[in-house]
């Protein structure tokens, strides 16, 4: 008891997160919750249906769209992520290794331990300019026949970049002096140095001839945000590097509140190519520190709005009459709020170009009566959208079936990510099976309007279903579903089973049924917001009941096909496919969901096999029964 | 009477047999797991707790290896026993020299204080030949003082027991976030999986392990509070 009261203690002290580890199975996706699934499409203007979920990211680039800003070519490659290489390919070191007589390196570590008692942490000590610069510096030096001695002093230079503090001799070679008390100077700045590194980057800032004199207060100033003295940094680069990226970081950390409002208002502007992808990384930063903007501002208010739901949304369209705070607001409103004629007049006069009319349509459809919101949805699926939002058309043209067959053709969404697949989301798997009687699942089975891999597992859900609601369960089907822990009475969502083999035990232990668990694992109840199958005759829904009242009362499979194979057993000792079936028994305790009662059966189907039928293989092969 | 005797026989025997020594002598039998995530356990007790924290993550794929380091604090006591764990996160199919990743993961083994080492990898079947050679050679390059660890599937502990003869001085079963209808047993046959186990502040266990040394596993970062009540629940399992 007490250990019970404690773990509930625990569990009301915490809450529940995302678990921390896999494994992670493939999962079927109709729409991406993080961001859209076509990101170029997407910084192009084309929108789709916005989702509350989508990373900030996508939340400004659709604001700008909204606002009518847009994007241009620059800011496009500026603002979107770039897909990182499996593989690191490290410019300096592909120089460097080119470069004849040099003895290649393979990895540089471009991060450094902080040293301190009672304290980890790692950072990123080389960037990938750093990198880049010294590539580039190899070129300019190769021509003077010199550059083996300059790599060699930089790859005293980057040893630093992970640990120690080894700095290059100065220079003996005249033409090497300036590059040289460059590559001290940043041999001290990446060993954790920055007072004598900068006082080295003030004397190269002030040696004219230096090719590194230019940079140098720059790098100076950089030295100050290391070691932490941000106040002075801020002065310096006020003067050395007004219109830099380090400043701006700067000012976000000394005064977040008013940097984030100047963010925000900079990341609406036109034309900002040159500031826009670091103001996006900062911004970002500064929101998620929950750092509130001084003062207000409207991209801000929108995302906070949009991202809650469209918290205040209404008001805030009304007193703003623009279209981002339309979109939020129509989001946050259900059919039937007083404020939905008003949106829904404001919503048709959005043009066909706008960015955002398939999201204020897809609302439209949402929000108008049936006859209306039918034929708003087919005249749109008719014409083009990202798949995303066709996909989420058909689950609200689904909803508004009025018939078995409206409800066959829109239940099949298309994946999203990886190769594309039709299959069934949850919303279409949940009114299969919940709410249509098994006579018209075998209609399904048959209708072209569902794709070949859904029909091929209705035919296996209507023999599984079939059994199940049998009066007496004909033991040759039972006997071929012990042999068949793939098989289930319930249909599918996404890819469903992991081992698709049907005759193979899943390692995850989706074998036949289970009675608890999460929905695939909890057949035959009703989803909260399904709206079931109105379409459907009364007599047919009366029926479709009636089945569900019966498949509700089973046991977990294990149980079920226990139970069947005992009673077998005990009428008809002599049949040879007995000892199988115990077998077979005791491995569904093993493998499927258990229940209350599965270790009794487990025993008893053991203790029956190896009593009754001690001699044979089957038995030999079940050296244990299990709880 | 007979029964009796039997079972007064086998209690005997059960309670005369040799507890397996411990794989780990010296070190705490309370590890808080801290992953990629500001953790600040300056509250923990070095004498009683150990850390084992995300150190960095080997990521394989294209028939590479890269590293991405832990990039968040971690503070702690001076005194506490520190272990380093390694997720290894297989982006494909196409799995490096077992070489390369082993050096990669063994670089964890030389941060300053760590007296540990314990491999997190999800290794499906057909990456177990890869993952038994690359801890062959793990231990090859990581000192033989420094123990090496493993966190185990309760499937690897169970009937599935590839890992018996995995050269690790203890598999870590983790009795937490198991499929649904799936409840951890309280022990494992391996000797591996025996001394040690891994639980989650946020899950109910049916029944408290056996293992000597727990790991436990919070999804949200530490408090004074939640070590507490998860030190009270271990008491009483022990």
């Amino acid at each position: 008891m007490a250990l019970r009261l404690l773990i509930a203690v625990l569990i009301l002290a915490v809450p529940v997160e995302l678990p921390g580890c896999g494994p992670f199975l493939p999962e079927a996706l109709f729409h991406l919750t993080a961001g859209p699934e076509a990101l170029a499409e997407f910084a192009h203007g084309q929108l789709g249906i916005l989702q509350p979920t989508y990373e900030r990211r996508y939340q400004v680039i659709a604001y700008r769209y909204l606002s009518g800003v847009g994007l241009n070519d620059a800011e496009r490659r500026a603002i979107l992520p770039s897909p990182r290489p499996m593989a690191d390919t490290n410019p300096w070191l592909v120089a460097r290794n080119r470069a004849p007589g040099v003895t290649p390196l393979r990895q540089l570590d471009p991060y450094r331990q902080v040293k301190k008692e009672g304290y980890f942490d790692t950072y990123l000590n080389c960037n990938d300019d750093a990198f880049r610069t010294a590539a580039a510096t190899l070129e300019r030096i190769q021509p003077t026949g010199a550059a083996a001695e300059w790599i060699a002093a930089q790859d005293v230079v980057f040893s630093n970049c992970s640990q120690g503090a080894t700095i290059p001799q100065p220079a003996s070679n005249p033409l090497l002096r300036a590059d040289r008390a460059y590559q001290i100077a940043s041999a001290k700045f990446y060993s954790e140095q920055y007072d004598a590194a900068r006082r080295d980057f003030q004397t190269i800032a002030a040696d004219a001839k230096s090719p590194w004199h230019g940079i140098a207060p720059y790098l100076a100033a950089r030295c100050l945000i290391r070691a932490g003295n941000f106040a002075e940094a801020e002065t310096e680069l006020r003067s050395v590097a007004p219109a830099s990226h380090l400043l701006g970081y700067v000012q976000a950390r000394l005064h977040p509140a008013e940097r984030m409002h100047e963010l925000a208002l900079a990341l609406v502007r036109p034309d900002s190519e040159t500031s826009i992808g670091q103001d996006l990384i900062d911004y970002r930063m500064l929101f998620d520190k929950d750092v509130k903007p001084q003062p207000n501002d409207d991209l801000t208010d929108w995302i906070r709005s949009f991202q809650a739901g469209g918290a205040g949304a209404v008001e805030n369209r009304r007193t703003r009459h623009t279209l981002p705070w339309l979109v939020a607001a129509l989001q946050a409103s259900n059919p039937g709020d007083a404020v939905v004629p008003e949106l829904l007049a404001a919503a048709r006069e959005v043009k066909s170009d706008s960015p955002a009319y398939i999201n204020v349509n897809y609302h439209r459809v949402r929000l108008l009566p049936p006859n209306d919101a039918r034929a708003l949805a087919d005249r749109l699926l008719a014409g083009n959208m990202p798949a995303s939002a066709r996909n989420q058309f058909r689950a609200e043209r689904m909803r508004l079936a009025r018939s078995f067959e409206e409800f066959l053709r829109y239940a099949p969404r298309r994946t999203v990510a990886g190769a594309q697949r039709d299959l069934l989301d949850g919303d279409s798997a949940t009114i299969l099976d919940n709410d249509i009687p098994l006579a018209m699942l075998r209609q399904a089975s048959t209708s072209p309007l569902l794709p070949d891999a859904v029909r091929r597992q209705l035919i296996n859900v209507i023999s599984v279903r079939t059994l199940l609601l049998a009066r007496a369960p004909n033991f040759d089907d039972v006997f071929a579903l012990l042999k068949t822990p793939g098989m289930h009475p319930y249909v599918d969502s996404g890819y469903g089973r992991y081992t698709e083999e049907l005759t193979k035990i899943d390692p995850y232990r989706d074998n036949w049924w289970c009675i608890d668990g999460p929905r695939r694992d909890r057949p035959f109840q009703s989803q909260p917001g399904s709206p079931g199958a109105p379409f459907l005759p009364a007599s047919a829904r009366a029926q479709a009941a009636a089945e569900q009242q019966k498949l509700q009362s089973l046991p977990t499979a294990p149980d079920w096909l226990a139970a069947q194979t005992l009673a077998f057993a005990q009428a008809h000792p002599q049949d040879p496919r007995v000892p199988e079936a115990l077998y077979l028994v005791v491995r569904a305790t093993r493998y499927g969901c258990t229940g209350g009662q599965t270790g009794d059966f487990s025993h008893r189907a053991f203790d029956l096999l190896h009593r009754r039928y001690a001699a044979t293989d089957w038995a030999a092969k079940t050296p244990y029964w299990f709880k | 009477m007979k029964t009796l005797s039997a079972a007064a026989l086998l209690l005997a025997a059960l309670l005369l047999w040799p507890r397996p020594a411990d794989p780990l002598p010296g070190f705490p039998h309370v590890f808080l797991w801290a992953w990629e995530r500001p953790e600040n356990l300056e509250f923990l007790d070095p004498h009683t707790t150990g850390v084992a924290f995300l150190a960095r993550t080997v990521c394989l794929g294209g028939g590479a290896v890269s590293v991405r380091p832990r990039l968040n604090p971690l503070r702690y006591p001076p005194g506490t026993t520190l272990m380093a764990v390694v997720r290894v996160e297989p982006r494909d199919s196409t799995l490096p020299p077992v070489e390369a990743a082993s050096a990669a993961i063994a670089g964890a083994a030389a941060i300053p204080g760590v007296r540990a080492l314990q491999v997190d990898f999800d290794a499906t079947l057909s990456q177990r030949l890869f993952y038994r050679n690359l801890l062959a050679d793990l231990r090859t390059r990581v000192p033989q003082s420094t123990p090496l660890s493993m966190t185990a599937l309760t499937s690897w502990c169970e009937s599935d027991t590839w890992i018996a003869a995995l050269p690790v001085a203890e598999a870590v079963p983790m009795l937490f976030r198991m499929g649904p209808g799936e409840h951890p047993a309280r022990t494992f046959r391996p000797p591996l999986c025996r001394s040690s186990a891994g639980v989650s502040v946020d899950e109910p266990l049916r029944e408290p392990p056996s293992a000597a040394r727990l790991y436990i596993f919070n999804p949200r970062p530490w408090t004074a509070a939640t070590y507490r009540a998860a030190l009270r629940e271990v008491r009483q399992w022990h």
